[in-house]
């Protein structure tokens, strides 16, 4: 019985150093940039071969969970580590993340040439990449059926008119508890009637029976109408990049968008997605080459296809598709990063109160 | 008056009959013993008797009126198994005091009769051990008299000193009898061992091919075996192949010559030209000088042996058999034998 | 032992540790009503899980029927699936627009869908005892086939009515397998994640949801550190009921073949009632599957009213789109890939429990003084939060040589922490069932010590062990939420690759999903069908 279990704890440890000397012998001459991201994260193969070609380099993706997830792995491992640049976080957790110190600064040439608003709040230690807004997107389909207009702004939602029928509502919202656009749409109602505002709101918006899930895979799937899931929502709170992606991921050819969204002033979220290099990184040169790659016109119009979001760098061409049924807002719904940070918390905890029994 | 009878029960196991118009009866004071090879489906009548099985037909009537339709635990059979089932969570006492909790014995009489019951077998001294920690003969009590202790009204008892050895069995058979008189309930015993059967049964039935093929008196049923298959199961070895030759009167041609005439037991079942087998009793083998009534055979002696109190002898008669018989004194081999037959020792078996 | 220590004890430390380090707020009665729905629901669930679970185990240990083989593989199924792919596939059957609700509105002629089912409390019942009746229905069918038979008939001639021969006989003997399983089933319920975030909805929260919630989106580790140890602390406690509860000598039954104590239905109440279950077992499990699979093969697209036609009808499109990398992602992973990643892994996962698993079954029974604390020691990474337990293993491991994500080593051991109390639960009763003169009879007829374990021990566990090794097998094929801490994105596994199709819009991209589900079903299904074949060779009987 004893000797069985010396064998196996030898065993063990024989498989345990396979593992590491199998990982040892990995590295060869050839750097390595390791580039944590979350798992939205996408790039095809010709554009990270180019990136690899000119330096000599070889690119290694950390895929770690959604923004938050990820950027909690950063901070927790911040002693050691696991990658050199850091690429995803939002405007949401902006502030947190330069509170917890955890990037080297850095600024890229090409941060000129960006539009003022991708500018500010950087300092100096984050570069913005990419954005997308949150949207709500509506079923083109439903609304013409019954002749209904189209909301225009946030409180046209709060009216009768926008009344589901036997306790079915016509929008469906995330929690922002659990789910990024949810908070982001929260966050528009924040900006839109202010912290002593928003609440009632939120209650009238209850009273016109809005329907809140707690995923963005659960509402757009499950859900919203226009999607494969064919739910009972004809609202969703989603990206207005998601009709694009409903036409190029049909799967029969369209020449029209089945969904739109509503883009009209202060009813959409920008969310900026930033990049940085992590502090302890042994590549400091390769990141840094690597950021200004991922502002040039070659990362950038990547960005569209991969992961339905807009390049920040004003140079950069989109594709025809992409631009004909994708769309940003004008006049998205703006709020201080660092009192996003602040009070977070607090507005979550009293809109759960609010909203769910 | 408590009898049980069995009308014509059938059963189909496995696409085939296994029992096919089963019937007997038993009644109050008398232990029937129900003999038959394995697998002929001896177990199966029982557990249709108690309740857990049904029949595909008959019926089973008890004091005149059929219980089949009357659930298992309302029955108020017995039933002791082979493997004797113990509940291995209770203790001895405990297994004992089962049946009668479900009677709703009143709890203070419980212990009373569980001591009762353990005195019978005696085993009142392992009132509180652990049944799995019991050898076989002292499971084997337990199970009785966890089966005694309800006072069914009707005992069955399936192989139950099977799993022994010898000596164990045959002190238990001896227990076993007297406590089946004594009770004089009416008690279904099943076995395969003929030893057995004769010891503990005042009735046997024996099964054979989904029917009973006799049953009666033990003596009886010793004496005039319907037929060849009851006679080999009961161990009766000396059995003489041959043909009828004329039924009346009854004369069997054999490879040792033409015998006869005998006294036909079963008269209505044999034909000129049957197949039977003489069973030739050879206690009166040497008696005297009395002239034969049935013919006689020749034969030698093949083998004798030394059986403790008598010898075996084996003899070689003609081409056809080898015959068996016991003496006082040893026989020479090869010697030269002459048996001379009477009628009232030779049974003539049908196939 | 090792594994326990280094995998499990020390990152919890870890984590814990720095969690507390962090800033953050905690409130501390923000945490009791979490923790309240959590017991409720796990309480409820694991009722109703036992309430059917046990008929079902009586027919399948009981009874022989057509299709008991594919009904009892299929059972076994939803463990191999995400929670995810199991909100859609509720979703499909039971939706605002799933088949039931389509089929009723035609009857009824309703407007809206009469059954409201997602979202709700029902949907968080229904979904646990879907994913956890399998439990009940392998350990304690498994122990209650082998139950003497005449051990019933005993008590019934004795006469005990059927139902007191149960309670008087059968449930004593079964007591510590039922409870053995409903602890499981409790503990699969009150760390249930992904059941609760998808299914109940916005409405529900426990402490697991919590926690996610906490460290993952607020970025409140100290909150979350308390949640941790509250979830742990009740861990505990569930842990020293269940081994006060449980105590007493292992009642000895002796080990049977499989399937000798079985037998057709004969009385019309017997028919009836495996008929009753079957048909039960088939609307629980198998329909939402095959609601699942029909999505990967039926072509839905949103209705567009007057612009252009509905399009429906069968379709192999979302299995052909598998295969092509449209937009040339260098995440993408062919499909293969996928399944060989999952299928080493959980190959690798079911060795290293059932063989450590075994192990640890072996010292319970010849140490019976051991058994005290190390099996609750061994239950504990089961209820903990995955959460946790995942940036503690990253915490704990950062920076050392193991972290590398080359380890491939991980992913199949922190499997195994979940998949080894399965296998404990289902060998140690049989190895202490076992009759110790089996093997000693098998050494006088002339067996080497070695020999005489394979030919009779072995022969006998082989059942238990292959129950335990399906668990691990399916728990690791199905396993989300460590692995995604882990896993490397270049060997994603099956549930991560469906994870990823669903994270964004697009019927190609939802029906990929869906294909890639049924793909692991029918995988899964296959796996297990083999591995029951293989068990049956050996064993050489049903």
């Amino acid at each position: 019985m004893k000797r069985r279990l010396r064998v196996c704890a030898l065993l063990s440890a024989l498989l345990l150093t396979a593992g590491c000397t199998r990982a040892a012998a990995t590295e060869t001459a050839t750097p390595v940039l390791t580039v944590m991201t979350h798992d939205s994260f996408s790039v095809s193969e010709t554009v990270v071969k180019t990136f690899e070609e000119e330096y000599g380099a070889k690119l290694v993706f950390l895929k770690s969970g959604d923004t938050g997830a990820a950027l909690n792995r950063a901070i927790l491992t911040r002693s050691h580590p696991e990658a050199d640049v850091f690429y995803g976080i939002d405007n949401t957790y902006l502030s947190r993340a330069l509170q917890e110190q955890i990037f080297v600064p850095y600024t890229p040439t090409a941060l000129a040439q960006l539009p003022g608003e991708f500018k500010s709040g950087l300092s100096g230690m984050v570069t913005p990449i990419d954005f997308g807004d949150v949207c709500i997107n509506y079923d083109k389909a439903w609304f013409i059926e019954r002749g209904l207009a189209l909301p225009a702004t946030l409180a046209d939602l709060a009216k009768p008119a926008y009344k589901g029928e036997a306790g079915n509502g016509l929008l469906v919202v995330e929690n922002p508890a659990t789910s990024s656009p949810g908070l982001a749409f929260l966050l528009v109602t924040i900006a839109e009637y202010g912290e002593t505002g928003y609440l009632d709101y939120w209650r009238s918006l209850k009273q016109n029976g809005v329907v809140v899930v707690n995923d963005w895979e659960t509402a757009y799937y499950t859900n919203f109408s226009a999607s494969s899931g064919r739910g009972l929502q004809p609202m969703v709170v989603s990206y207005a990049t998601s009709p694009a992606a409903e036409v190029i991921y049909a799967s029969e050819p369209l020449n029209e968008a089945p969904t739109a969204s509503i883009t009209t002033a202060n009813t959409c979220f920008r969310q900026i997605e930033y990049a940085g290099i992590l502090k302890g990184t042994s590549q400091l040169e390769l990141a840094q080459r690597f950021i200004d790659f991922m502002l040039s016109p070659v990362f950038q119009e990547d960005l569209p296809l991969q992961m339905f979001v807009f390049p920040v760098n004003p140079a950069a061409t989109l594709p025809d598709d992409f631009l004909q049924y994708a769309a940003f807002a004008q006049e998205p719904a703006r709020i201080d990063p660092v009192l996003i940070s602040k009070n977070r918390d607090k507005w979550v905890t009293e809109w759960t109160r609010v909203m769910l029994p | 008056m408590d009898r049980l009878e069995i009308i014509d029960l059938h059963k189909m196991y496995e696409g085939a009959p296994l029992l096919d118009g089963v019937s007997f009866y038993v009644v109050a004071g008398e232990t029937l013993c129900l003999l038959g090879s394995s697998g002929s489906g001896k177990s199966t009548i029982l557990r249709i008797i108690a309740g857990i099985e049904t029949q595909d037909a008959g019926s089973i009537l008890w004091r005149g009126k059929d219980v089949s339709a009357v659930p298992a635990h309302r029955r108020g059979f017995g039933l002791m198994f082979q493997d004797y089932a113990l509940f291995p969570h209770l203790n001895v006492s405990e297994n004992i005091a089962f049946g009668l909790r479900m009677q709703h014995a009143a709890k203070d009489q419980l212990g009373a009769r569980v001591f009762e019951a353990l005195e019978r077998v005696n085993m009142t001294a392992f009132a509180s051990r652990r049944v799995t920690d019991l050898s076989g003969g002292e499971q084997q009590r337990v199970a009785l008299a966890r089966a005694l202790a309800p006072r069914p009204q009707l005992l069955m008892l399936d192989e139950p000193l099977a799993a022994l050895d010898r000596s164990l069995r045959v002190e238990l058979q001896e227990d076993l009898r007297e406590l089946l008189h004594q009770t004089g309930i009416p008690a279904i015993y099943v076995t395969h061992d003929q030893e057995e059967a004769i010891l503990l049964g005042d009735r046997l039935a024996l099964l054979h091919n989904g029917r009973i093929v006799q049953s009666g008196l033990t003596e009886e049923v010793y004496r005039q075996p319907a037929n060849t298959w009851v006679a080999r199961f009961l161990g009766m070895t000396n059995l003489l192949e041959g043909r009828v030759v004329s039924v009346n009167p009854l004369m069997v041609q054999t490879a040792c010559g033409t015998l006869g005439p005998f006294v036909p037991g079963y008269p209505s079942l044999l034909s000129p030209g049957q197949v039977v087998h003489l069973l030739v009793r050879l206690d009166g083998l040497f008696s005297g000088e009395h002239q034969p009534s049935a013919g006689s055979i020749n034969g030698e002696v093949t083998e004798c042996r030394f059986m403790g109190d008598h010898y075996r002898v084996r003899m070689k008669v003609g081409e056809c058999a080898s015959l068996e018989c016991f003496t006082a004194s040893p026989l020479v081999l090869g010697k030269a034998l002459e048996l001379r037959l009477n009628a009232e020792d030779v049974v003539v078996l049908p196939e | 032992m090792a594994l326990l220590a280094v995998f499990f004890f020390i990152p919890m430390a870890a984590i814990l540790n720095v969690m507390f380090a962090q800033s953050g707020d905690i409130v501390f009665s923000d945490s009791l009503r979490p923790l309240g729905f959590t017991v409720f629901q796990a309480l409820l669930s694991t009722l109703l899980t036992l309430l059917l679970g046990l008929p079902a185990a009586y027919v399948f240990a009981r009874f022989d029927f057509t299709g008991k083989r594919g009904l009892r593989m299929l059972t076994m199924l939803p463990f191999v699936l995400p929670t995810v792919v199991t909100a859609v596939a509720f979703n499909a059957l039971l939706g605002p627009r799933g088949w039931v609700n389509l089929l009723m509105m035609k009857l009824t002629g309703a407007q809206a869908p009469p059954i409201n089912f997602l979202n709700t409390f029902t949907a968080i019942l229904v979904a646990h005892v879907f994913y956890n009746i399998a439990i009940i229905i392998r350990v304690v069918g498994n122990a209650w086939s082998q139950l003497d038979p005449r051990l019933e008939n005993s008590a019934r001639v004795l006469g005990a009515s059927p139902w007191r021969a149960f309670i008087e006989v059968v449930y004593p003997l079964l007591r510590r397998p039922i409870l053995s399983a409903a602890l499981l089933v409790f503990l699969f319920d009150f760390t249930s994640f992904g059941v609760i975030l998808m299914l109940g909805g916005a409405g529900f929260s426990t402490l697991e949801v919590a926690i996610y919630t906490q460290a993952l989106h607020n970025l409140n580790l100290p909150m979350a550190g308390l949640l941790s140890l509250i979830q742990l602390a009740c861990t505990v406690i569930i842990l020293l009921l269940y081994g006060w509860s449980s105590q007493g000598n292992d009642v000895p039954l002796f080990p049977r073949l499989s399937g000798e104590g079985t037998r057709k239905p004969r009385s019309a109440v017997e028919k009836g009632t495996v008929a009753l279950m079957v048909i039960i077992l088939f609307t629980l499990q198998v329909l939402p599957l095959f609601a699942l699979v029909s999505r990967s093969l039926v072509r839905l697209e949103g209705e567009r009213g007057q612009r252009g036609k509905v399009q429906s009808g069968l379709t192999m499109d979302y299995y052909r789109e598998l295969f092509v990398n449209r937009q040339q992602s260098v995440f993408y992973v062919p499909p293969s890939r996928a399944v060989i990643n999952s299928m080493s892994y959980a190959g690798i996962t079911m060795l290293l429990s059932v063989g450590a698993g075994t192990l640890l079954a072996y010292a319970m029974v010849k140490r019976p003084a051991t058994r005290r604390w190390l099996d609750p020691l061994v239950m504990l990474p089961f209820g903990a939060s995955s959460v946790t337990l995942g940036l503690g293993l990253l915490i704990a491991f950062s920076g050392s040589m193991l972290s590398r994500a080359s380890f491939p080593w991980l992913v199949p051991l922190a499997h195994s922490l979940i998949a080894i109390p399965f296998v404990l639960r289902t060998v140690q009763p049989a190895l202490s069932a076992m009759p110790k003169s089996l093997c000693q009879s098998a050494a006088v007829l002339g067996a080497s010590p070695a020999r005489a374990w394979w030919e009779v021990e072995m022969r006998l566990l082989s059942r238990p062990l292959l129950v335990g090794g399906l668990f691990a097998f399916t728990i690791s094929i199905g396993e989300f939420g460590a692995t995604t801490f882990i896993a490397r994105p270049d060997n994603p596994t099956v549930p991560v690759a469906i994870f990823r199709y669903l994270a964004q819009p697009g019927g190609l991209n939802y029906g990929q999903a869906m294909a890639m589900a049924t793909i692991l079903i029918v995988i899964c299904a296959v796996s297990i069908g083999l591995l029951e074949s293989l068990s049956r060779a050996i064993n050489g009987s049903e």
